[in-house]
């Protein structure tokens, strides 16, 4: 039973050949940058949408209001 | 003893949904592998039964110019065509061999982050509809809003790109190029779309 498990893990681990970009400084780039949001994304973006948020308010105020506006009639 | 077993299919359906859409949410990368591989149709049909139910329910906050029904066809077309063109793409490319069955259902979960988006959009505009004061809890509203969207878009551009990678096979360059020919598409559309008055942003 642990074994057929094992084997369905490795297989499912499988199905898609790991990305090469062609380059060991990107590929090292692309791991480093998608490893942190394989799991639990929203550690990561909930700060990063925050400041985000932050920035474009304080350096584009007016901007940030039509926007607000035009994305809640956007429903 | 049929009734039964369909009962209780129906009811695994809906624990093994409402679990998918948390676990998305918590282990993108793992969950989308085993939604690529998954045969249970009635998921499917959950999330249009969902997304049927939204239309229905933002039509009562601020009624459409078109029938819910009529939004919901076209949602459902919406992703039909995504579907055929990524599966076209992957015929007509790389991966020759590749089922429809693993696009059917990543493209179908892919739209969990846009109905969560619209479906909390909807009861904001409800509570608080637009224009806010410019006080200090209308400001923290605004920026409260912006992240929260941009945290929704972010989680939505992984859900895709997980769909992609997962039903096409393909690597990330080709990812990248087969996004871009079908935004060359979508953008358009979208504007013809809101030319209309059907979506002012695509339910896509």
């Amino acid at each position: 039973m642990y074994y057929s498990e094992l084997k369905n893990t490795y297989r499912r681990i499988y199905t898609v050949s790991p990305n090469d970009l062609g380059n060991h400084t990107l590929t090292w780039l692309y791991k480093l940058l998608t490893r942190p949001i394989k799991a639990l994304p929203f550690l990561y973006f909930v700060p990063l949408s925050i400041i985000g948020s932050l920035v474009l308010y304080f350096l584009l105020g007016q901007f940030a209001i039509k926007l607000v506006n035009l994305l809640q009639y956007g429903f | 003893m049929v009734f039964e077993s369909f009962a209780s299919g129906v009811i695994a359906s809906i624990y093994l949904f409402l679990r998918r859409i948390v676990l998305l949410a918590v282990f993108p990368y793992k969950t989308m592998r085993r939604i690529s591989e998954e045969n249970d149709f009635w998921q499917i049909i959950l999330i249009f039964i969902s997304i049927a139910f939204y239309f229905l329910l933002a039509n009562r906050f601020r009624e459409y110019d078109y029938e819910p029904f009529v939004l919901f066809l076209m949602t459902f077309f919406h992703y039909i065509a995504t579907v055929i063109f990524f599966y076209l793409f992957t015929q007509i490319t790389a991966y020759s061999n590749a089922k429809l069955q693993p696009f059917l259902f990543t493209f179908a979960y892919a739209l969990i982050p846009t109905l969560v988006w619209f479906s909390i959009n909807s009861w904001l505009y409800a509570l608080l509809p637009p224009p806010h004061s410019v006080s200090i809890l209308g400001k923290a509203f605004n920026i409260g809003y912006i992240a929260f969207s941009s945290a929704i878009l972010m989680w939505k551009v992984i859900l895709m790109y997980l769909a992609i990678r997962f039903s096409t096979k393909l690597n990330f360059f080709q990812i990248v190029y087969v996004v871009i020919l079908y935004l060359v598409a979508v953008v358009p559309y979208s504007i013809f779309l809101y030319s209309l008055r059907f979506f002012r942003i695509p339910f896509l």
